[in-house]
């Protein structure tokens, strides 16, 4: 059962792909397109509800995780506003 | 969520979806005050498993959980939204310059969630609640926040309660007629002509507008209570104290809204 909030899942894959050390002043990756799976579960903080979603934490599923839905995410470098 | 959870309303859910989305956005978009060039979600699709139910007129959606087999597939596409996007799709709601807040205005008519959900739906001061009243209906605002219309009514009825936020005095030019007051507040307009009294007489109105009102008083009034009433039911009441007028800067010490 994932536990993370969604944006934290979604910033962590999207940041993965940006080059680090020596290989940020060699190379620029300017677009990323992620197919993958989602583990989603509501979490209630008080009168809010937060949006829990997170990649399976195991490659191998049993009956006790959670069937995953799909994310596709699109991202592009760009200058920012 | 347990199975027995009924779940979220969907208006709900795809508001926490969206607030996740937001969140991821913001944190990213921080790193532009140490790189000139970051990445940004542009498109993102979701396929989720969930269960649908409907009560009364909501539907509620709730994520399928560790062995659930039969669970329906919703299929979300979001893409971000550019500010030229929304100005353009976006009804322009007025704000004054120095509008009271929802907060200001309603008190504790409305919770503080209730308030929230009005602010998902773009209302954020009294101006964009009463003009989307008008456009769309409580009803269409009942739907939106999940408030009941008739909380919505007792809400906006309160805040089209006059409130008196401070008296002036403005000294006259020839300097010995008695000066004016000027009364600052909001809703000093209503359907009926405004009845101003001090003492329980009442004062001679040289202009009134929404959120002032110029009173000529006699030499008498200026000491008293002073109500405003611009409606049956819709009252405001203040203690004035100026019969020894102190100079033109001087305000009344305390305002209070008077009950209906």
């Amino acid at each position: 059962m994932s536990q993370r909030p969604l944006s934290d899942a979604l910033r962590e894959l999207v940041e993965s792909v940006e080059p680090q050390g020596i290989a940020r002043e060699q190379i620029r990756v300017t677009e990323a397109y992620f197919d993958v799976p989602l583990e989603v579960s509501l979490r209630r903080k008080g009168a809010a509800t937060e949006f829990l979603g997170d990649l399976p934490n195991w490659r191998w599923r049993t009956a006790f995780d959670l069937r995953p839905g799909r994310m596709r995410v699109r991202c592009e470098i760009g200058e920012s506003q | 969520m347990s199975e027995r959870d009924p779940g979220l309303p969907v208006e709900q859910f795809i508001q926490a979806l969206t607030s996740q989305l937001d969140r991821a956005q913001d944190a990213m978009a921080l790193k532009a005050h140490v790189r000139p060039l970051t990445f940004a979600v542009k498109d993102l699709t979701l396929d989720l498993r969930a269960y649908f139910g409907v009560t009364g007129s909501v539907v509620h959606i709730t994520p399928a959980g560790p062995g659930d087999d039969s669970a329906s597939t919703l299929h979300l596409s979001l893409t971000s939204i550019t500010r030229p996007m929304m100005e353009e799709n976006t009804p322009h709601l007025a704000v004054g310059p120095d509008e009271p807040t929802l907060q200001e205005a309603l008190g504790n008519e409305l919770t503080t969630d209730e308030r929230r959900r009005l602010e998902w739906a773009g209302i954020h001061t009294l101006s964009q609640f009463r003009e989307l009243q008008n456009r769309s209906g409580e009803s269409a605002i009942e739907q939106v926040a999940s408030i009941p219309a008739a909380r919505l009514k007792a809400a906006l009825e309160r805040a089209a309660q006059p409130f008196v936020d401070a008296v002036i005095p403005v000294p006259q030019q020839d300097g010995s007629a008695p000066p004016h007051l000027t009364i600052r507040g909001r809703n000093f307009v209503g359907n009926d002509p405004i009845d101003v009294r001090i003492g329980g007489e009442p004062v001679k109105v040289v202009h009134a507008n929404h959120r002032e009102v110029l009173l000529a008083p006699e030499p008498h009034q200026f000491n008293g209570d002073l109500t405003i009433q611009t409606a049956p039911g819709r009252m405001a009441k203040t203690r004035l104290n100026f019969a020894s007028f102190v100079g033109p800067t001087a305000s009344a010490a305390k305002t209070e809204e008077a009950q209906p």
